[in-house]
């Protein structure tokens, strides 16, 4: 059923992140999560970049005040740094929106969709490597009071030596059942070859 | 000389910065494309506000 607003129509349901095809799947694999960056991690970095060019605009206004002849190049340097700021922007909110990481049945992937030069994935391969510890880091305080972790999943040295890491996902908490998951029948489908040998 | 000189630096600083943003266009485009996820309104908003912007300033460099 689908709603009329304003003309348009729309559809009743929002999709998941898991109903779009955001990785390619084998046969046989399917997606169990997608999840992006916190959103408090593009939030904090948003305003910061507001705030810096608060600052400018203010001390640049100040500055030529006093040095320059010209009245209208304030007003070009404002328009300068509020365009800067603009694009910042856009660039920030666009690379938190289609950064993705992606839990399947065989794989983890880290998908970076919004780049100026290609397309940036890092995949680990669960059936193939072994997972040898899952450890649930924050970075600092608030985000420990906020429960928002890093979640770092550590394999075999020989294997592949640097975790793979899951940077401040939305829900790290679902992140990890579903990790521990997939060792539990990564472990059950591993004893069940060795009876067959 | 010099007015010219302000001027041409504005002028090419946002020349440069449209460059940039026809770049973040072209990407978000793509990754639009790729993943079926469409941009949000919030995106495509901050995308006209700095195309709004670049090209009133450009013009206001010119004459």
């Amino acid at each position: 059923m689908r709603l009329c607003y304003y003309g348009c129509e729309m559809p009743l349901q929002r999709k998941s992140l898991k109903e779009f095809s955001i990785i390619r799947c084998a046969e046989g694999e399917n997606i169990l999560c997608v999840q992006r960056r916190h959103p408090i991690t593009f939030i904090t970095s948003l305003s910061l970049q507001i705030v810096a060019a608060f600052f400018v605009l203010l001390s640049v206004t100040y500055i030529l005040q006093f040095i320059s002849p010209y009245p209208i190049l304030i007003g070009y340097f404002n328009f300068l740094v509020i365009s800067t700021l603009l694009i910042t922007e856009t660039f920030t909110l666009l690379s938190w929106y289609y950064e993705f990481y992606v839990i399947t049945n065989k794989q983890l992937v880290h998908r970076y969709s919004f780049r100026i030069f290609g397309t940036y994935t890092e995949s680990v391969y669960g059936e193939k490597m072994h997972i040898q510890e899952i450890e649930r880091r924050s970075s600092n305080l608030i985000y420990d009071f906020l429960k928002i972790q890093d979640i770092y999943v550590y394999f075999h040295k020989l294997e592949r030596e640097n975790p793979f890491t899951f940077k401040t996902p939305s829900d790290a908490q679902v992140v990890d059942d579903l990790l521990q998951d997939l060792i539990v029948q990564s472990q059950t489908s591993r004893r069940d070859l060795d009876k067959y040998d | 000389m010099i007015e010219n000189l302000v001027r041409y630096f504005f002028i090419i600083t946002f020349l440069c910065l449209l460059l940039f943003d026809a770049l973040i266009i072209l990407a978000a485009r793509r990754a639009a494309v790729q993943t079926g996820i469409p941009i949000t309104f919030s995106g495509k908003l901050l995308i006209v506000l700095s195309l709004v912007f670049l090209l009133v300033g450009i013009i206001f460099s010119l004459h």
